[in-house]
C-alpha cells in the first residue's frame, strides 16, 4: 500500500520496484501467447505505459497488482489480435517479426504447438502450466469457472500430446 | 470407467497430482500407459521453456522516462477542466457579444406627402419666421419650434385625426413649399415632423434640424 502510495504520487523508486517486481510475470505471459518476442515487448510497454496513466484505476481492495496487471495484459493481447487481424500480408510465406533461427529442437516445437491452440486452451496452458498457477487462481484472472479451467487445461494438453506425437513420427 | 473417462486423471497424474485410481488403470492398459508417458513428456518440456524471460533491458529505461514526463504534464482531469473553463470563457464572451451587439437603426418612418405647387411669396398667407437652427439645445429647439400650416392645404377639422411623422426631406422641397429656409445647400437634407391627416396629405411641418453644412452663418 505505501509502495502504492508512493507511486501515485509520483516517487520514480517506486514505480522502478514496481515494474521490478511485475514485469518478468507480465512479459512472460505476453511472451507464451504471442510467441514473438517483439510483440511481447511490446505488450509489456503498453500494459506499463498504461499503469503509469491509469494508476488510481487499480483499487488494492479488489485483488493483487499482478492479477491486475495480468487483466491489463490480456485486453492488450486481445487488442493486438484484432488488430492484426484487419491486415492481410501480401505473401502467405511473409513474415511480419524476424525469422526464428532454426532450431529442431523439441522446446521450439512445443512453444509453436502452444502459440498454435485456440486462445482459451493457450490461456489455460500458460497460466496453469507455465506459470503455476492454481486452477482456483486462473479460474479468478480468467473470469471463468473452476471446472472450465481444468476443461480447457485437459483439452489443450490433449492437442499439444497429439501434435508432439505427430512431429516425433514425422522425425522419425 | 472407460479409458477416455481416466484421461483427466492422467494427465493431472503427469502434472504431479495425485490420481490412484487412473494411475492403477495404466498399470494394465497399454493405450493409457502411452498416453501417461506423452503427458509426463509434454510436462518435461513445458519446463524447459518456462524458464524466465526477460523482456530488452532498455525497456525500464523508456518506462522510467515515460513516468517521469507523465507527472511533468497536467494531469488528465487538469487538462478536462482546463478544456472545461476555456469551453465556458468562450461561450460566455459569444453571449456577452451577442447581447451587446449594435443595434440596428429603426426603419425610417415615410409618409407619402405631397406639397402643393409653389406659389409666389406674395399670395402666401402669413408668412412664418425663419427657422434658425442650432442656435438653442435641442431638446429646447423641438419645444419652441412650432408647426407651420403647409400654405394652401385645408386646415384639419376639429375631429380629425392626424399622424406625426418625423422625416428626412430636401431643404429644396421645404423652400419650394413656401418656408422660409436659409441656406444656400439647396441639395441639403432637413428633419421635419410632419402632421399627416387621416386622407394622407400633409398638413403642417416643424422644421427639426438641417444638416451642418447646409446652414447658412
Amino acid at each position: 500500500m505505501e509502495l502504492l502510495r508512493r507511486f501515485r504520487e509520483g516517487d520514480r523508486d517506486a514505480f522502478t520496484t514496481i515494474y521490478r517486481a511485475h514485469h518478468p510475470a507480465v512479459f512472460r505471459f505476453a511472451l507464451h501467447m504471442t510467441c514473438d518476442r517483439d510483440k511481447a515487448t511490446e505488450v509489456t510497454q503498453e500494459v506499463f505505459v498504461w499503469l503509469i496513466h491509469h494508476a488510481e484505476d487499480y483499487d488494492p481492495a479488489r485483488g493483487e497488482l499482478g492479477a491486475f496487471l495480468f487483466g491489463v495484459t490480456r485486453k492488450f493481447l486481445q487488442r493486438s489480435r484484432r488488430n492484426e487481424s484487419r491486415f492481410v500480408p501480401f505473401d502467405e510465406s511473409f513474415e511480419t517479426s524476424a525469422p526464428a533461427p532454426p532450431d529442431d529442437s523439441e522446446a521450439v516445437e512445443l512453444r509453436r504447438a502452444i502459440a498454435a491452440l485456440p486462445e482459451r486452451y493457450r490461456e489455460a496452458v500458460v497460466l496453469c502450466d507455465l506459470e503455476g498457477k492454481s486452477y482456483e487462481e486462473a479460474a479468478v484472472l480468467l473470469e471463468c469457472a473452476l471446472g472450465t479451467v481444468r476443461s480447457r487445461l485437459h483439452r489443450a494438453r490433449e492437442l499439444l500430446g497429439k501434435k508432439l506425437r505427430a512431429q516425433q513420427r514425422c522425425s522419425v | 470407467m472407460n479409458c477416455r473417462e481416466y484421461k483427466g486423471g492422467l494427465i493431472e497424474l503427469a502434472r504431479g497430482g495425485e490420481a490412484f485410481e487412473a494411475e492403477r488403470h495404466a498399470e494394465s492398459c497399454p493405450d493409457c500407459a502411452r498416453f501417461l508417458d506423452q503427458q509426463l513428456v509434454l510436462t518435461e518440456l513445458q519446463r524447459t521453456i518456462a524458464v524466465d524471460a526477460a523482456p530488452p533491458v532498455d525497456l525500464e529505461a523508456r518506462l522510467i522516462t515515460e513516468f517521469v514526463l507523465s507527472r511533468r504534464r497536467p494531469r488528465r482531469w487538469a487538462r478536462v477542466a482546463a478544456g472545461a473553463v476555456a469551453a465556458g470563457a468562450i461561450a460566455a464572451s459569444l453571449f456577452f457579444a451577442w447581447f451587446e451587439r449594435p443595434k440596428p437603426a429603426p426603419k425610417p418612418v415615410t409618409a407619402r406627402i405631397q406639397f402643393p405647387a409653389p406659389v409666389p411669396v406674395a399670395q402666401a398667407a402669413p408668412k412664418p419666421e425663419p427657422v434658425r437652427q442650432r442656435k438653442h439645445p435641442k431638446g429646447r429647439q423641438e419645444a419652441e419650434a412650432p408647426f407651420l400650416q403647409i400654405p394652401y392645404t385645408q386646415a384639419l377639422e376639429p375631429w380629425e385625426r392626424a399622424e406625426v411623422v418625423r422625416m428626412e426631406m430636401p431643404v429644396a422641397a421645404l423652400i419650394a413649399a413656401g418656408f422660409p429656409v436659409e441656406t444656400a445647400d439647396t441639395t441639403a437634407e432637413a428633419s421635419a415632423d410632419v402632421i399627416v391627416g387621416e386622407d394622407g396629405r400633409a398638413r403642417a411641418v416643424r422644421l427639426i434640424s438641417i444638416s451642418e453644412r447646409s446652414i447658412r452663418r
